[in-house]
């Protein structure tokens, strides 16, 4: 089993944090096609364990590519560069970070609180979004420290909004 | 890379031969089987020429009835009559406890594990019950096809649990049919609906049945059916519906005395009628006439409404939640599908309707559509077509993890994760010196222990003694293309191993499972060594035929002439030893087949993995 190549190389993509969606999409089911265990149903189980660990290892590739955030941790990985537990931050974006949780608590028993979670949801996506934004960048320009501390933020962000997102569920309870 | 197909030894090898395979949909009101017959799936009917089976099971002293003949007997002999046995499976004692079941039979008294129904045959697990439908619809199937079938796809909810799914598995093998694959019930409808129409991009699939209900959301793309997310609730149906008119009715007659099971049972059928007319009319004069008591009047369709809102209304609320697991919303759905018997009920169409925005389709029989699409999918996996395209991309439906200190679940895989899926976690000891470690798997979303599934408990032994902190076990979860988990554990210093196949905390284990094996009907007949032989030759010639073909096409590639002979004479062993009677002879020869050629299929597998995007993505993967 040759798994000793990487998750862009698996999908004969550059490697880079700007991936076409759709593209990513297409060569996944293509690599599925060859490799999904539905295919070998009538082979012999060693041709089957492989199926199952070949659609395993594309189903993983995929997961991580697809993800902007895990993409991030994956190319800083590829380059060497491991992210720690409980990094050092920026006190100022701590103190942010602090704040949006409260907004997102004193949500809880709002009469109006879904329309205002959503501006909240929305807010922090569009931060999000201004993060990559920074790390592709930083990472473009191989100051890898700038970005690894980018993904840290953007880390932060992903856990607030899924604060956000079960919040919604409790106020809306789904 | 074509399927390859088996045929028994001695059977002379017709390359046109059809492979028999057929999709069940075992449902919890009624289950169907339907086989794919000059390029089209069909369901099969019975010999009065109904194509339903009603998912009921009579036990009697000697025999067992099942369908029609047990529905007929309910009122009579109402705890020995088994219905929606599905609820049940896979189950404990305290998950139906919670539920308020009108038509409760005699569970048995054990706390733990899977229930048991008490009849007069003795105690009844929900898997027999199962495995007796499945019985009958087979020998339609093999009627049908004239001859045995090679291997059925059973379709499940989506939202099924793994002790859920690892019953339904053992369903099937206590009746002796091969399963090729478990499929969800809502992507066996998208797979009918979807070649149907050809339609391309998001879909929904709201299919709400007897007893469970699914929301999927898939993206359909030229012969692929990717699973983005599900959500549903396995006890929320038609059945409910039914309660909910019984409640209705007691209220109404004002009869206050206990209800006797027969009188339940009555009622219960009395409300399921009502339902149906009340899809058709406004309102429904009723005449009811119970051993207990006996009530006139009428029951309107808005009062019907009013008492099911709220049930309807949960399932809308799975919708959204499936919407947003997916990544999208309402507006990106470019269609919904109507599945299962209980969206025939008006209130329920109209509110599918105003929460997506336009009017769902249901063109295809909602009662049938779910094993067609089963059947397709059994004819494609049975290799009777090696060149088809049509793919399947599913999903785990709800959280696997480990339980954690403070009685937390350590999520290890998120649900809607594509499947097959394998996931490493690392972890700790507590204490000084500790020496074994126990692993908890649970399923489900909340955090604590007590909200999430118990699946299984397995412990890690032989841990060397260490600080606290220092030894480091990996957990690996590995799902299987049917939802299925296995769980394995080792201490990465010293490699030490504990493994198990999760078997539910709900399941059966593999004693309880021969000895019901031994107990079924069906298998009564055959002797069990012969069988066994018959299977070990199927799938040593079944390798035989795999590695033949893989030498005669890539053999000179990968290999040289010295390893092509070797294979070629373990091929020729294996051919000699399935012309004997020892099953343990084969299997020796087998493996040892298997392990030499084991390289050379992981190169084969390595290199089509490779070539899969080679001169393809310039025309049409980068589009």
């Amino acid at each position: 089993m040759n798994f000793s190549q990487n998750y862009f190389e698996l999908f004969q993509l550059p490697v880079d944090f700007s991936i076409d969606l759709e593209d990513l999409a297409n060569r996944y089911f293509e690599l599925q096609k060859t490799s999904h265990p539905d295919r070998y149903v009538g082979s012999s189980d060693q041709e089957q364990r492989l199926a199952v660990q070949w659609a395993m290892q594309i189903n993983e590739a995929y997961q991580n590519l697809r993800d902007p955030l895990k993409r991030a941790i994956y190319l800083l990985k590829q380059s060497g560069v491991e992210l720690i537990e409980n990094p050092q931050m920026n006190p100022t974006f701590l103190i942010k970070q602090i704040e949006l949780r409260e907004e997102i608590e004193a949500i809880e028993g709002n009469s109006d609180g879904a329309e205002q979670l959503d501006q909240l949801i929305q807010s922090i996506s569009g931060q999000i979004a201004e993060l990559q934004q920074q790390f592709v960048t930083a990472y473009g320009a191989g100051k890898l420290d700038q970005a690894q501390q980018g993904v840290y933020e953007m880390q932060f962000m992903a856990k607030l909004q899924k604060s956000a997102r079960q919040m919604e569920e409790k106020i809306l309870g789904y | 890379m074509a399927l390859i197909q088996i045929t028994e030894p001695g059977v002379a090898v017709d390359p046109h031969q059809r492979k028999r395979g057929a999709g069940v949909d075992l449902g919890t009101t009624h289950s169907l089987i339907a086989v794919v017959r000059e390029g089209s799936a069909v369901t099969l009917p019975d010999a009065e020429g109904r194509h339903l089976l009603p998912s009921v099971v009579r036990y009697q002293p000697e025999a067992v009835d099942v369908g029609h003949a047990a529905v007929e007997a309910a009122r009579q002999d109402p705890l020995n009559t088994i219905a929606s046995a599905k609820r049940l499976m896979g189950r404990g004692v305290e998950d139906i406890a919670s539920r308020n079941q009108l038509d409760n039979y005699q569970f048995s008294a054990e706390s733990s594990g899977m229930v048991k129904l008490q009849t007069i045959s003795g105690e009844i697990s929900p898997v027999q019950v199962s495995a007796e439908i499945l019985t009958e619809l087979a020998r339609r199937g093999e009627q049908a096809l004239a001859g045995k079938l090679d291997g059925i796809v059973v379709t499940v909810p989506a939202y099924f649990d793994e002790a859920q799914r690892q019953a339904t598995r053992d369903a099937a093998a206590i009746a002796g049919i091969p399963v090729l694959r478990l499929l969800n019930e809502p992507t066996a409808a998208a797979i009918a609906y979807g070649l149907d129409s050809g339609e391309q991009g998001i879909i929904a699939i709201y299919d709400l049945g007897g007893g469970t209900f699914d929301i999927s959301l898939l993206n359909l793309q030229k012969g692929v059916f990717e699973v983005l997310a599900t959500a549903g609730d396995t006890s929320l149906g038609g059945d409910d519906f039914d309660e909910s008119l019984v409640r209705i009715l007691l209220n109404r007659s004002q009869y206050e005395g206990d209800l006797d099971a027969s009188s339940r049972r009555a009622l219960l059928l009395e409300a399921k009628a009502i339902k149906e007319d009340l899809s058709r009319h406004d309102s429904v004069r009723v005449d009811l006439n119970l051993p207990a008591f006996s009530w006139s009047g009428t029951v309107s369709r808005s009062e019907f409404e009013q008492a099911i809102q709220d049930l309807v209304e949960s399932s809308i609320k799975a919708c959204r939640r499936a919407i947003r697991d997916a990544g999208l919303t309402e507006i990106e759905v470019k269609q919904v599908v109507l599945v299962g018997g209980s969206t025939r009920v008006p209130l329920v169409r109209r509110r599918v309707e105003s929460f997506f925005g336009f009017q769902p389709l249901s063109h295809l029989d909602p009662d049938k559509v779910v094993a067609l699409g089963a059947a397709i999918q059994a004819d494609v996996l049975v290799g009777n077509k090696p060149d088809e395209e049509m793919l399947l991309l599913d999903v785990l439906p709800l959280s696997l993890g480990l339980e954690t200190m403070g009685s937390l679940v350590e999520k290890v895989i998120p649900r809607n994760s594509p499947i097959p899926v394998s996931r490493a976690q690392e972890f700790t000891t507590s204490k000084d010196g500790q020496t074994a470690m126990l692993i908890h798997v649970l399923q489900g979303e909340r955090e604590l222990v007590a909200d999430c599934r118990s699946l299984a408990r397995f412990e890690l032994r032989g841990i060397p003694p260490m600080v606290a902190g220092a030894a480091r076990i990996e957990v690996v979860f590995q799902v299987d293309a049917d939802g299925l988990l296995f769980v394995s554990a080792e201490e990465v210093e010293t490699q030490v191993k504990a493994s198990i196949e999760v078997k539910p905390t709900y399941g059966l284990d593999e004693a309880e499972i021969t000895s019901m094996l031994r107990a079924s009907v069906t298998y009564a007949r055959e002797d069990v060594e012969a069988r066994m032989l018959a299977e070990t030759r199927v799938e040593a010639q079944g390798q035989i035929d795999a590695v033949t073909a893989a030498i005669a096409k890539d053999g000179d590639k990968f290999l040289d002439s010295e390893s092509i002979n070797e294979l070629n004479q373990l091929v020729e062993a294996v051919g000699r030893a399935i012309l004997g009677e020892s099953v343990d002879e084969i299997e020796s020869v087998n493996k040892q087949l298997g392990l030499a050629s084991e390289d050379f299929a992981a190169m084969r597998m390595d290199a089509s993995v490779r070539e899969a995007l080679a001169g393809k993505h310039v025309e049409t993967v980068s589009e």
